[in-house]
């Protein structure tokens, strides 16, 4: 073996070593991440974490693309209703959210699973993957026989003296072989079938240079491109884990209200008022804030004074509406109770006008127009007022 | 040998070219693909409860009697899903009421969907019904069914399975056939 031979097979060896180090390096980093990923969701999460998640996985049966988390409608709530008692039965999220299924067909989730259509497509990319992974080895497989089958013979592309042909090999010769770089340079040189088999034994001591170099460059180029690739996905990963979590905590208390404010506005429909009432406090002791609950508070105040002439139920339960409008001036039943005192209890057709208006810009659902509409009518006539589009 | 090597150069720039080539066309055809395909959750779908057993009913119906969808065993049931502020369900009621007074082996069961009861008891009264109507507060028996929007029915054979789901009003010709048709496939 002559001394380059020597340097050459140094250089190669120094080359798979270097790249054996490589792959180790991505291959712990990858198990690394998968550990981690692995270790942040397995935890075990409350009840309340559990409602949280089945409900942001299922759509609110009325609305479009809107989780029932999300949603207020009466579809939303039944989901959460069901969710809760299937929860409290120690039943799995798995049972839960087939049980929706089943009524429901997969539509019901937020991320239905994918159909045969959508396999296919999410099959598409890995196999454009496989066919050009297979198409380079079949190159690099080609490229390397060529090599093979040619001499070195002092060639000049071995030598690598033509710098314009050895750009575009060395980074084809990468991505199709190792020994790509120098194979391109073998193939334009003299084939000899006699010499095939004894030249192809010089094939590791063939200098190589400048295809090692840029072979080398963009193997490092790689390996930080995959780096930095398992470096995204797992800070992807861990801020939406997080995210996920503020947003379960933030949502628990939300969905603890509504639910409580609907099993009090149910009470209230079915005549018990104190029970209701009971409930609402509930809540605006944990929230003083809550727009939903101060109004139905006020509305059941109101309704209680109404009923036993005590004005001073009246007094709390229009201060409980005014908090309320005050506080989500968007929200159309705070607007309407408080019309209804303001003209029914204070004599006051404007100032009740102004909040039915109020109401009717918020778009209430036809029902709940319907149903106020002739005491709304009422208040605009007395004061003087064009009756609006809505309630004619 | 410069010619050896521009056959090279060419051979490779023609894999280049082949390889962009492949590339290009996936793309291009992915693309097509997802532009024009429909997204899942726009895609209608039947009910996954039909020809199933039909979830059971069970409360008070607005009357105050105690009404059960077994009790009506061997019998065909209508099981409408409705609410008074919904105007498709003021459209279907008068057919609904028709037909309930003139079908004998056909028994229709209301469900109130997302409704106060005094509303859906003076609705029913409004168009003469005298069908039993449940209260459903929670929503619960609604979910059972997969009822998204008012109106939806259901036609339960009698032996207690799903044979189909309307979703819209319903008219009586239409009802009248379904009858029929289930009627002549041995239910």
């Amino acid at each position: 073996m002559t001394e380059y031979s020597k340097r050459a097979l140094i250089i190669r060896i120094r080359g798979m070593k270097l790249r054996s180090w490589l792959l180790a390096l991505s291959v712990g980093v990858v198990v690394v991440g998968v550990a981690i990923s692995l270790l942040s969701v397995g935890s075990h999460p409350t009840p309340e974490q559990r409602m949280t998640r089945i409900e942001a996985e299922v759509k609110c049966p009325s609305c479009d693309g809107i989780s029932s988390l999300d949603s207020n409608t009466a579809g939303a709530f039944a989901v959460r209703s069901f969710v809760e008692q299937q929860v409290k039965a120690g039943k799995s999220n798995r049972f839960i959210i087939n049980a929706l299924e089943a009524s429901y067909g997969p539509t019901i989730l937020m991320s239905p699973p994918a159909s045969s259509g959508g396999t296919i497509i999410a099959a598409l990319p890995f196999v454009f993957v496989a066919v050009v992974l297979g198409l380079m080895g079949f190159f690099g497989y080609r490229r390397r026989r060529r090599y093979e089958l040619s001499g070195p013979d002092g060639q000049p592309g071995v030598e690598g003296g033509e710098s314009g042909s050895e750009s575009e090999a060395g980074v084809m010769g990468f991505l199709f072989d190792a020994g790509g770089a120098s194979g391109y340079k073998s193939e334009a040189g003299s084939i000899s079938k006699d010499s095939e088999y004894s030249e192809s034994r010089n094939f590791i001591s063939k200098p190589r240079r400048v295809g090692s170099i840029r072979q080398s460059w963009v193997l490092y180029l790689g390996v930080l491109l995959l780096l930095g690739g398992v470096g995204s996905a797992l800070w992807i990963v861990r801020s939406q884990d997080n995210l996920q979590k503020q947003l379960v905590a933030s949502a628990v208390q939300a969905r603890n209200e509504a639910q409580t404010i609907l099993r009090a506005r149910t009470l209230a429909n079915q005549g018990q008022d104190v029970q209701a009432l009971q409930l609402l406090s509930s809540v605006l002791e944990v929230d003083p804030n809550q727009p939903v609950a101060l109004t139905y508070q006020g509305w059941l105040l109101r309704q209680a004074g109404e009923k036993d002439k005590n004005p001073a139920l009246i007094n709390q339960g229009q201060q409980f509406l005014e908090k309320a409008v005050k506080l989500d001036p968007s929200y159309p039943d705070a607007h309407v109770f408080l019309g209804y005192i303001l003209f029914q209890d204070r004599h006051e057709p404007k100032l009740a006008s102004v909040q039915f208006s109020a109401f009717l810009a918020d778009k209430p659902s036809v029902s709940f127009i319907s149903a106020t509409k002739s005491v709304m009518i009422d208040a605009y006539k007395q004061a003087g007022l064009q009756i609006p589009p809505q309630l004619s | 040998m410069d010619n050896q090597d521009k056959a090279g150069r060419t051979r490779s720039r023609k894999t280049v070219r082949a390889i962009a080539l492949v590339v290009g066309l996936f793309v291009v055809g992915l693309s097509i693909l997802l532009a024009t395909r429909k997204p899942v959750s726009m895609q209608t779908v039947a009910s996954p409860l039909i020809n199933k057993a039909a979830p059971p009913i069970a409360g008070t119906s607005l009357d105050g009697k105690k009404v059960s969808l077994a009790s009506y065993s061997g019998r065909f049931v209508l099981v409408n899903f409705f609410a008074s502020w919904c105007t498709p369900c003021q459209d279907e009621e008068k057919a609904l009421v028709q037909f309930s007074n003139s079908s004998q082996d056909v028994s229709i069961l209301g469900v109130v969907f997302d409704d106060v009861n005094s509303s859906a008891i003076s609705f029913l009264r409004r168009y003469g019904a005298n069908y039993p109507a449940l209260s459903d507060p929670n929503g619960q028996i609604a979910l059972s069914y997969g009822v998204a929007q008012p109106p939806q029915t259901y036609l339960i054979s009698p032996n207690g399975v799903i044979l189909t789901e309307i979703v819209g009003p319903v008219n009586l010709t239409a009802l009248n056939q379904l009858i029929s048709i289930a009627k002549s496939s041995g239910f």
